[in-house]
This record gives structure tokens, C-alpha cells and sequence, in this order.
């Protein structure tokens, strides 16, 4: 007889240790590249001087959890998806972990963002500046995804509104830019470094190694959190008395989890 | 095409349901006249409120009375008990949602109509041919509030606290349309510089998009 819980195999997965040497590595190094080896002064550019003051250091945290966070909710969406089409749900669990990481990471992103902007701007949050727009509207979407999922009882009905809720959000991100690009009055737009493609190496590379240490700290999360989840469901069943109906019989396999 | 007739069907159904006892309209467009009352005493007092401050009071009183009024796309089915006997109805549960939609489009309509010529008559019309810019735009956000609001109803049609619910996933759907339809009122007040074609095209998308993904999507919802 097939375990109930027998571990499925798919092509496009990251291996969870190559995830977890990359996020244990390259985070740390990013942090002592900002703070050790990336400059310190004011650049001239023919565009105009860039400041790369020590507040300016918060650019090597912000934005790359920023990307990660999309990373994630991507990963929620693409999840969303599977479960559509294949009815397993074990996407269901792993569409639920990418929402919550990107959710997770998307409050480290509004609270960087904040304090980048304040030392800034002098504002602790600036309505001119179009991507943090579309990345509030994005997170306040997947922020409501929780209250539907924990709304509706344990089951298919649960998982299937999550995943339609979960894939609503890929046709938000382009309506939130272009109603943003189009409404110039409305949101003034404001240029953050007038550098361009001009950045120091220094820059690029500080940069690029946090890049990859966050997104694979997004992995990290998202797999630390399905794994835990799955096996939740899996002691659930394994605890069952002999002959009594396992969840997975019922049809509500993801419905015993909190997720 | 028999599937438009069966869902132009369920929305005269809806419609004709709703305006025999027409007590949910009443009590959103109750809300409605009162919040513009209060907001015309809260903005300006005496005065008349800046241009820019009357667009944005317009919009406020506008989505939240049709966030009122399309929540309840499903109610009434629920409360009688007849909900799985509409979905195993004879029709596709695409043709279904659409006649939902056509029916919330319309009394979103009908509610903003009232409460567009009531704010006229208290915060002063636009000038010019401001007033058809005006109209135009609310009528492309009202589709676009009415698709939208049918969809969140079926997500949480099964779902417990749907009052709380509602609001939640609604707001952040409408941004979008919101920051569109904020900017074309602003310039029928001549307010804005953007281009009013690029905004209504705009508002077209959000609706076209939204739409197509409550048809896709409600089959998949109403699946118990």
C-alpha cells in the first residue's frame, strides 16, 4: 500500500541545503561587505552626486529583502496554481508558507523602508515613491489572505478560495504600476539616486551578494515552514487509531493544519 | 449566447428581488446621504473644501457604499437556504457569477447615481464638461467595484466573520481603480494634467481584468 504522505518529487526544486549554506553565508558577508567595504562618501556622477552616507547603508538590507518578499509571494502564487490545476495539497501548504514568508518579510521591508525614508526624506514613509506603492498595495492584499484562510473551515473550500485569493495578487502587481504610472498627479513621482547604471562596483557587488544570501533566506523560510507543516499533518495521521479515517481519506489532508 | 440570456435572467431575478423589499439598497444608500453630510460638515464646515479635497471625499462615500452593497451579492441565497440549489442549477456557475455581476453592477449604479447628484447638489459640480468626465468615470468604477465586490462575496461565501472579511480583501483589490478614478475626477475639477483617455482605458482593463477572473475563478469556488 502507497504511504498516505509519500513524498512527491518535482523538477523545479531548490535543493534545501545548497538554500541554507547560500542564506548562512552570503548574509552575514553582505552585512560586513555594507558596513566594511562598501564607500563612504559623496560620488560625483555626471547625473548629479550621490551620498553614500552610513544611513544610505540601509539599501543593502531593504531592498533585497524587498526582492525576496516578491520572491516569496511568487512563490505563494505559483503554489496557488499548482494546487488549481493538480488538486494536491501539498501546494496547498506550500502556496500558505510562500504568502506567510512574504508576508513576514514584506514587515521587515515596510519597517526598513520607514527608517531609510525618514533619514532621508526626513518622513517615515514617502507617497511619491511608486514601487513602495505597489509593494504596499501587494502587502496588504497577501495580509488579508490569512484573514479568508482562517475564515473558512478546514477542507477544499479552504484551500481552493486560498489559491484563487493567493493568484488574485499576480493580476494586482501590473494594475497597481500602471494606475500608479498613469496617475502623475496624484503620486508625484520622486528619483532616488540619479546615478543610474553608474554605481560603483563596490556598490554592485555588496548588493548582488545580499541579493542571493536573501533569497535564499526566503527558501530557507519557505521550506523550514512547509517541511514543519507537512510533518504536523503527518504525525495528525500517524497518530490515528488503527481503522479510524485518516484525514487524508476524508479529502481534508491540508485541513488539519493550522496552515 | 443563451448563457448571457440565463445570466441577464439571475440579475433581473436579483434585481427585482431586491427592489420589492428594498431594504439592504435603503440601508447603503441611507449610509451613503449621511456620509456625505458628514463629510461636507467635517471638510468644510461653512466653507466650501478645496477642489482636490472634494474629489477625495466623493470617492470615500463611493467605495465604501458600494463595499455595503456588493457584499451582500450572496446573501440572500445564503439566508433562504437556496444557495446550492441556484449552483446546481442548470447553468454554468461561470454564467451564474456573471449574472451576479451584472445585478451588483447595476445597483451599484443606481445607489452611485443618487449619491453622485446629492454631492453635486452639496459640494457643487465640476466645471465644464466636467460633470460628463465625472460621470463617465464613476459609471467604469462601478463595474469595476461590482466585479470586484462579487468576487470577495463567492472567496468568502463560505467563510465565517464575512462582514469583517468583506472589507479586508476588497480595499486592497480597489487601490488600483481608486488611485484611476481619483486622478479623472481630479481632472474634471482641471486639477490633473494626466490623460483622461490613458485613465478610462485604464478603468476598462481593471474591470475586463477582473472579470474574466471571477468567471475563471467562481466554477472552482462553488465546488463543495
Amino acid at each position: 500500500m502507497q504511504p498516505v504522505f509519500a513524498p512527491r518529487t518535482t523538477s523545479a526544486r531548490v535543493s534545501p541545503r545548497l538554500a541554507l549554506i547560500l542564506a548562512a553565508v552570503l548574509v552575514p558577508l553582505a552585512l560586513v561587505l555594507a558596513f566594511a567595504w562598501a564607500p563612504l562618501d559623496t560620488i560625483s556622477f555626471s547625473e548629479g552626486d550621490v551620498q553614500y552616507n552610513f544611513p544610505q547603508k540601509i539599501f543593502y538590507v531593504h531592498v533585497p529583502i524587498a526582492m525576496a518578499a516578491y520572491l516569496a509571494f511568487f512563490a505563494g502564487a505559483w503554489n496557488a496554481v499548482l494546487y488549481l490545476v493538480k488538486g494536491d495539497d501539498d501546494y496547498d501548504v506550500r502556496s500558505y508558507a510562500g504568502v506567510h514568508s512574504g508576508v513576514v518579510l514584506g514587515t521587515l521591508v515596510l519597517i526598513t523602508g520607514s527608517l531609510w525614508a525618514k533619514v532621508s526624506w526626513g518622513v517615515w514613509w514617502q507617497w511619491g515613491d511608486r514601487q513602495l506603492l505597489v509593494f504596499l498595495t501587494l502587502y496588504l492584499f497577501y495580509a488579508a489572505y490569512f484573514v479568508l484562510r482562517f475564515s473558512i473551515d478546514a477542507g477544499r473550500s479552504r484551500a481552493r478560495a486560498s489559491a484563487i485569493y493567493a493568484v488574485l495578487g499576480v493580476a494586482l502587481v501590473p494594475l497597481s504600476f500602471f494606475a500608479i504610472r498613469i496617475a502623475d498627479t496624484l503620486i508625484h513621482p520622486i528619483v532616488i539616486t540619479p546615478a543610474g547604471d553608474n554605481l560603483p562596483g563596490a556598490v554592485w557587488i555588496t548588493f548582488f551578494v545580499s541579493l542571493v544570501g536573501f533569497a535564499a533566506l526566503a527558501v530557507v523560510m519557505l521550506q523550514l515552514e512547509v517541511a514543519a507543516k507537512l510533518r504536523h499533518v503527518r504525525g495528525y495521521v500517524a497518530s490515528d487509531e488503527p481503522g479510524a479515517p485518516t484525514i487524508a481519506a476524508t479529502g481534508e489532508r491540508s485541513g488539519a493544519v493550522h496552515a | 449566447m443563451s448563457g448571457l440570456r440565463t445570466a441577464f435572467a439571475i440579475a433581473a431575478h436579483d434585481l427585482a428581488r431586491e427592489f420589492r423589499r428594498p431594504v439592504a439598497i435603503s440601508s447603503v444608500l441611507l449610509f451613503g446621504v449621511a456620509s456625505l453630510v458628514v463629510l461636507r460638515l467635517a471638510l468644510g464646515g461653512g466653507a466650501k473644501p478645496d477642489d482636490g479635497i472634494l474629489a477625495g471625499a466623493l470617492w470615500i462615500v463611493l467605495v465604501f457604499a458600494a463595499l455595503l452593497g456588493t457584499a451582500r451579492a450572496w446573501a440572500s441565497e445564503r439566508e433562504d437556504g437556496v444557495l446550492d440549489a441556484l449552483l446546481m442549477a442548470p447553468a454554468s456557475r461561470s454564467t451564474v457569477h456573471l449574472g451576479k455581476v451584472i445585478a451588483a453592477a447595476a445597483t451599484t449604479v443606481v445607489l452611485h447615481a443618487v449619491l453622485l447628484v446629492l454631492y453635486l447638489g452639496l459640494f457643487g459640480a465640476p466645471p465644464g464638461s466636467g460633470v460628463v468626465l465625472l460621470v463617465a468615470t464613476v459609471l467604469l468604477a462601478d463595474v469595476g467595484f461590482a466585479v470586484v465586490g462579487v468576487l470577495v462575496a463567492g472567496l468568502g461565501m463560505r467563510a465565517r466573520s464575512r462582514d469583517l472579511l468583506g472589507p479586508t480583501m476588497f480595499l486592497p483589490l480597489v487601490i488600483p481603480l481608486v488611485i484611476a478614478a481619483v486622478t479623472a475626477s481630479l481632472s474634471a475639477w482641471d486639477l490633473s494634467n494626466d490623460s483622461v483617455t490613458q485613465l478610462l482605458i485604464f478603468l476598462v482593463a481593471y474591470d475586463a481584468t477582473f472579470l474574466l477572473a471571477g468567471v475563471a475563478a467562481f466554477p472552482e469556488l462553488a465546488v463543495e
